[in-house]
């Protein structure tokens, strides 16, 4: 169906569903309240949880789990007196033979280079938020941050370590190392980074900018 | 439910992904000929561009990448009592036949499960789309949802293969080496991955009635 012309300048008031295209007149929440899709009973809209202090706490301490996740060997497994350790780089390389580097990059984007990227991003965009300023490169910046959210994979590699040193428990000896505590420190902080309601980063008024005569009014 | 649903579409307003700022499609017209979100810059669209057919195209590339990936050895043995190939389903074979339950069942879910179930499912959610069927929308829209969450857990076999591979280096009395099928599994995983972000699941609901 061709959208209806209209010379009109657009209405601040409206929301539309992510999930059906619905449109509403934006509500007034209240704390803890959640405004639903009446037709496909999606979230259409939560009242504002981002604190730019929490954000930047958050993202400091995953970039020093992250530093000793990866400086460091994970776990140490000996067999008859021969020691062997491994790196988060160290995994992603033994695939290289096989693959032509193929499977090796992706391992390297998924675990390392997007982790890594989302956690400086956070701490580049929050630390000019506590201090009530929008970081250069804001827009590029926020994009990267909301396209690469589903494609850390940190999460699945701790389950993956598991399954894989369970298949070695019995055989060899495994002791861990102190990779292992950064690699839990990221697996708890990731999913807490990464459910940053990014799309408030836009809604945020900050002191030294002026009116932006097109953004929605706060009610 | 209401009688009368109002739609974007229908007042001519598109939302940006991004940023979530709904404006006039007419206001947002610039030189390029594209609308652009005057707050974030993005541009807009209605409708994810061409989502059927994107979505169509990956999902069976991922259905053909499927077949290497389970024929092929996903990972090679070497050890004192012989060489070994297995495949991801005689890998999770191997584990229940060792009494390994836990693991097998993770490894089947992880790399049968969540990949074919992905793969079945988007089929399934495209082919509704083409055919305009117009029911079960909130349950289609359940699916897809469900679908994007899982995503990733099926990468979960290539990183205990690149886990065993790089530990299991010991020299005269065992080694381990990737195998193929790890190509071909992480194309799956990436060509689902896409083609669930291509689905538009907004589509669900353009077939239905004005006053549904």
């Amino acid at each position: 169906m061709p959208s209806a012309p209209s010379s009109q300048p657009a209405r601040p008031g409206w929301i539309l569903c992510h999930h059906c295209d619905a449109a509403y007149a934006r509500p007034t929440l209240q704390r803890n309240e959640v405004a639903r899709c009446e037709r496909c009973n999606n979230v259409l809209l939560k009242p504002p949880r981002l604190q730019p202090q929490a954000l930047l706490a958050l993202s400091l301490t995953a970039l020093l789990a992250f530093c000793f996740a990866n400086l460091y060997p994970i776990v140490n497994v000996e067999l008859n007196g021969d020691s062997r350790s491994t790196t988060i780089i160290g995994a992603a390389m033994a695939l290289s033979e096989t693959s032509y580097g193929l499977v090796t990059a992706l391992v390297l984007a998924t675990l390392l280079l997007f982790p890594l990227l989302e956690i400086c991003l956070m701490v580049w965009i929050s630390g000019f938020l506590v201090a009530g300023k929008r970081c250069p490169g804001f827009h590029g910046a926020v994009h990267t941050l909301q396209d690469l959210a589903p494609w850390g994979m940190l999460d699945v590699f701790a389950l993956s370590l598991a399954v894989a040193l369970a298949k070695l428990f019995g055989i060899a000896s495994v002791s861990f190392n102190v990779g292992m505590v950064g690699l839990i420190g990221l697996v708890i902080l990731m999913p807490l980074l990464s459910n940053t309601p990014l799309h408030e980063l836009w809604d945020l008024r900050l002191v030294d900018k002026e009116p932006d005569a097109l953004a929605e009014p706060a009610s | 439910m209401t009688a009368s649903i109002i739609t974007g579409r229908s007042k001519a307003l598109l939302q940006c992904h991004y940023c979530s700022f709904v404006v006039n499609h007419d206001a947002a017209l610039e030189a390029d000929g594209h609308p652009h979100c005057p707050r974030c810059s993005a541009v807009l669209h209605q409708r994810k561009p061409n989502s059927q057919a994107r979505t169509w195209a990956l999902v069976i590339t991922a259905m053909l990448f499927y077949i290497p990936a389970n024929v092929l050895p996903i990972m090679h043995t070497h050890a004192i009592n012989g060489n070994q190939s297995s495949t991801i389903v005689g890998g999770v074979l191997h584990l229940w036949h060792l009494e390994s339950y836990d693991l097998a069942i993770i490894v089947f879910v992880a790399s049968v499960i969540v990949p074919l179930g992905k793969m079945l499912s988007l089929i399934l959610l495209a082919l509704f789309n083409t055919l305009g069927y117009a029911g079960k929308q909130q349950a289609r829209t359940r699916l897809y949802n469900f679908l994007e969450l899982i995503g990733p857990w099926s990468m979960l076999d290539i990183f205990v293969v690149a886990l065993l591979a790089a530990i299991v280096q010991f020299r005269g009395l065992a080694t381990i080496q990737p195998g193929l099928a790890t190509v071909a599994f992480a194309m799956v995983v990436v060509l689902t991955m896409l083609a669930a972000k291509s689905y538009d699941p907004r589509l669900t609901w353009d077939h239905s009635k004005p006053n549904d």
